[in-house]
């Protein structure tokens, strides 16, 4: 799948909270009926979920993390595709 | 030696909301179960909606992931689906506990909502007649099994439970066929305890002995396995009960408060707003109310004090096997340091199934 010229957003059915110090997103609602429990985020996920709030694109998103984690474009895009595409797999994103 | 100023980070990541003590059934095994004439003084001691609600907000913040929603009957409250909802909307990992003989169309309608993650279902009988023995109610298990086939349309994952005692040990091969029919299985409860916390029911004269649960236990397990073992080779395998050692592979020394995850990384919110570490174990206690709940969490290793465990304890030679622990130390004797001797017998019975 081409993924950079399209716009995603965070499907609603997970509450983002801190929980001893970790990021996690829970399952709520109707979406546990595909995937009951939680998931653990690392800073880099949990950065990206919270902008996920607003439709965003791949060049969007590398860039936000490229200046926010201090890697290079090319290395913050890739794991921007990566989780993208992770999250996509699980039905947690939507395309706009 | 270990003291309180050593103690290694906790972290609430498991509660439990009591939300009341009241039950609208009056089962003989109840541990909580108070006398009915109690019931105008406790419903107007529990917290009320938004003490709940705030409750929850400060759980989340101080860390607690996994949260149990339970009573008493929690749907007995009026103000069941606004406290319900108001906790979902934090985001935890919902369990609810319920006997399923109150489920409503508006209580369907918050858990289509916001459905629990996790439901709990205690079974009392395979049919009315028992359920009037057990919890005094005439059309209990018709109720139940209403609020099943409704429960069921959720996409939460069931679980079905029942405690087994005189008057329903009859009917556990038709509860286990009903709910195997559900695609599920049951848990069940042998070990039953005394009432605590002010539990008025007549436990002791109801539930099974010592030696009849573990004989039952030692002797479906058996059968299970034997169903499992094909026709050609049942005369070649002989199946033997083990005994599993409490103490296999810890090396590492563990601190707790009770000896187990209680007042460590779990607690239990009770019906009035006192924090402590095992629903069962009520002489402990810091007040939610007055200092909130991360005050409450902090200052709960200082109110415990436990005496030394009994020299008969120290010395015993069915330890391994035994499942004592404060908690029901005090139920069974009234004391933390009593010897209760429903569990030793339950031991000795384990020890005897296990040599047999
Ligand atoms: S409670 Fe009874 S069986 Fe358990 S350790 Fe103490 S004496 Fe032994």
């Amino acid at each position: 799948m081409n993924f950079s010229d399209k716009l995603f957003r965070a499907k609603s059915g997970f509450i983002h909270r801190k929980v001893a110090n970790e990021d996690v997103l829970i399952s709520v609602g109707s979406g546990i009926a595909n995937f009951n429990g939680y998931i653990l985020l690392n800073p880099t996920a949990s950065f990206l979920w919270d902008m996920l709030k607003e439709p965003r694109s791949i060049q969007e998103l590398g860039e936000a993390v490229a200046e926010e984690f201090e890697v290079s474009l090319a290395e913050a895009k890739a794991d921007v595709t990566e989780f993208i595409h992770m999250l996509s797999d699980k039905g947690m994103v939507e395309e706009e | 030696m270990i003291t309180l100023d050593s103690m290694p980070p906790r972290y609430p990541i498991n509660g439990t909301f009591e939300l009341t003590l009241r039950c609208n059934l009056h089962c003989k095994m109840c541990m909580f179960r108070r006398k009915d004439s109690e019931n105008t003084i406790l419903e107007h001691e529990e917290l009320n909606t938004q003490q709940w609600i705030d409750m929850a907000r400060q759980v989340a913040n101080a860390g607690t992931i996994n949260l149990l929603i339970t009573g008493g009957e929690p749907m007995l409250r009026k103000d069941f689906c606004e406290i319900y909802r108001g906790i979902y909307e934090q985001g935890f990992i919902i369990t609810l506990y319920t006997n399923a003989t109150m489920i409503t169309e508006k209580v369907m309608q918050t858990l289509r909502e916001f459905p629990p993650h996790r439901i709990g279902i205690t079974l009392y009988g395979a049919n009315n007649d028992s359920y009037k023995k057990v919890c005094g109610v005439a059309n209990g298990f018709d109720r139940a099994i209403e609020g099943i086939k409704q429960l069921r349309t959720l996409p939460s994952v069931i679980e079905y439970r029942m405690t087994l005692i005189k008057d329903n040990v009859e009917d556990l091969d038709a509860i286990c066929h009903l709910i195997e029919g559900f695609g599920e299985c049951v848990t069940n409860t042998l070990i039953v305890f005394s009432p605590v916390r002010g539990g008025c029911m007549p436990v002791q004269e109801c539930r099974l002995s010592a030696e009849d649960s573990v004989n039952l236990s030692i002797g479906r397990t058996v059968s299970k396995i034997e169903e499992m073992i094909p026709d050609s080779l049942k005369d070649k395998v002989r199946i033997r009960v083990s005994e599993k050692s409490h103490e296999c592979n810890t090396t590492e020394e563990k601190m707790t408060l009770l000896g187990c995850d209680a007042g460590m990384d779990s607690y239990t919110i009770t019906f009035d707003g006192k924090l402590i570490g095992c629903q069962m174990l009520g002489v402990f206690y810091t007040d939610t109310i007055k200092e909130g709940f991360s005050v409450a969490w902090e200052n709960y290793p200082f109110e415990v004090h436990l005496p030394d465990e009994p020299e008969e304890c120290v010395k015993c030679e069915y330890k391994n096997l035994c499942k004592v622990c404060p908690a029901v130390r005090m139920a069974e004797c009234g004391s933390l340091n009593g010897v209760p001797k429903y569990i030793c017998d339950f031991s000795k019975a384990m020890k005897k199934g296990v040599e047999g």
